[in-house]
């Protein structure tokens, strides 16, 4: 079938199956940001923006993209560099496979909670796992990174 | 998972037309069940654009549309903050923001999924489902009763309510509950419901009256001691057995009931 969105602002059409996943589409199209963990909605490596809203690409079909507006690392890039600087600084990151699905949602929780405490930081993004980093040198890089805007 | 046609209909009658045209068509509401291993649909039913996703404040009630999202329960200031709260605290454990903008209301009560907090709360909260065919019904029967293929389209919560107290006992913060509990007050009536038996939710409509009035912590023990001896509430699971469930389930209403009188 055919589908007809916009990635990144640029607007794209193609074939997919009906039963395809949006997170396979983006790898297909090259937006290789887009990591395919579990598959089941736990882990949060596939984050993605939907008309701004973050979602799971593997939950999400391609054919329900009919129109709306999709956002990946790659569209993101400038904000994505600079949070990546406070990751670094905290010497975050080991394997860096959940890494794009954290910044996707950090993002987007910089756009919609103004000063987030850190148990609101710590609720927003509960769903994004990592199993080689732990959680705590990202707590302290998204605190620092949230910090100078308020 | 396989899915052989994807459809996204412009009215509910049509939506309903091709659910029933074969056992294979399903509704996706907010996609948590795709992907599920070794799953196969014939038609994808997508809702999304049946205006589904709303809520409305009556005067005796407050509908949720059965696509609003966990995530929307939680932010969107239209419904009554006492609701938002409870639904908030309830659902904090769901998952990630992500992923409570696909888990849509709708979704959590079709799939009856016993070990829903959620589920729990809204049962105590007396709540209504409304089906397209069907119409409306109780939740409490439809959770024991089986149905026909129908789409649901929301579900009411009646108002008057002053104060709602949920409670879970869980191994870990973010695992399944081993037990969950709610209670509500409405016009001055105690809603008690028990969840994660594990089987569904059920009221507790025999001990509601006698704990509404009961103001010490021993007669309320004794009442629900009694009760639970009546009754063949539990079952057994991976995370417990019946008998551990009866034992703990004391606790966890009296710490609600304890909660509920509180101020």
């Amino acid at each position: 079938m055919k589908v007809e969105f916009f990635i990144n602002e640029e607007q794209i059409a193609i074939e997919c199956g009906a039963g395809e996943c949006l997170a396979d589409t983006l790898r297909k199209l090259g937006y290789v940001s887009v990591k395919i963990g579990c598959r089941e909605g736990e882990c949060g490596t596939c984050t993605i923006w939907v008309d701004n809203a973050p979602i799971l690409s593997c939950k999400y079909l391609t054919a329900q993209a009919e129109g709306k507006h999709i956002t990946t690392l790659e569209g993101v890039q400038k904000e994505a560099e600079e949070f990546g600087g406070y990751l670094l600084d905290e010497a975050v990151e080991q394997c860096g496979f959940c890494t794009p699905g954290l910044i996707m949602l950090v993002l987007a929780m910089k756009r919609e909670l103004k000063d987030p405490t850190k148990e609101e930081i710590q609720h927003y993004i509960q769903g994004n796992l990592c199993r080689c980093s732990g959680y705590l040198g990202r707590m302290r890089a998204i605190e620092k990174y949230l910090k100078p805007q308020y | 998972m396989i899915i052989e046609e994807y459809v996204k209909p412009t009215s509910l009658a049509e939506a309903y037309k091709i659910l029933c045209d074969r056992p294979d068509n399903r509704i996706i509401g907010g996609g948590i069940g795709l992907n599920r291993a070794g799953s196969h649909l014939h038609t994808a039913i997508d809702v999304s654009s049946l205006s589904l996703n709303r809520i409305q404040i009556g005067e005796e009630d407050t509908q949720i549309g059965s696509l609003v999202t966990f995530h929307m329960l939680e932010t969107d200031e239209i419904l009554p903050e006492i609701l938002r709260e409870a639904f908030f605290k309830t659902n904090y454990y769901a998952g990630g923001i992500q992923l409570k903008n696909h888990i849509t209301v709708g979704g959590a009560v079709v799939s009856k999924f016993s070990k829903s907090n959620f589920l729990t709360l809204l049962l105590a909260l007396d709540a209504k489902i409304v089906f397209y065919h069907k119409g409306e019904i109780l939740l409490s029967d439809y959770l024991q009763g089986r149905m026909e293929k129908d789409i649901l389209i929301a579900i009411k919560i009646p108002g008057d309510i002053t104060k709602i107290v949920t409670d879970a006992i869980t191994y870990s913060k973010k695992d399944y509950p081993v037990l969950n509990a709610a209670a509500v007050k409405r016009k001055n009536s105690l809603f008690l419901a028990i969840g994660a038996r594990p089987s569904y939710p059920i009221r507790l409509l025999g001990l509601e009256h006698d704990l509404e009035i009961a103001a010490k912590a021993e007669e309320r023990e004794l009442l629900i001691s009694e009760e639970l001896n009546k009754l063949d509430l539990f079952g057994s699971d991976i995370r417990a057995g019946a008998a551990y469930r009866r034992e703990i389930a004391v606790p966890l209403l009296l710490r609600v009931m304890e909660a509920y009188h509180e101020g």
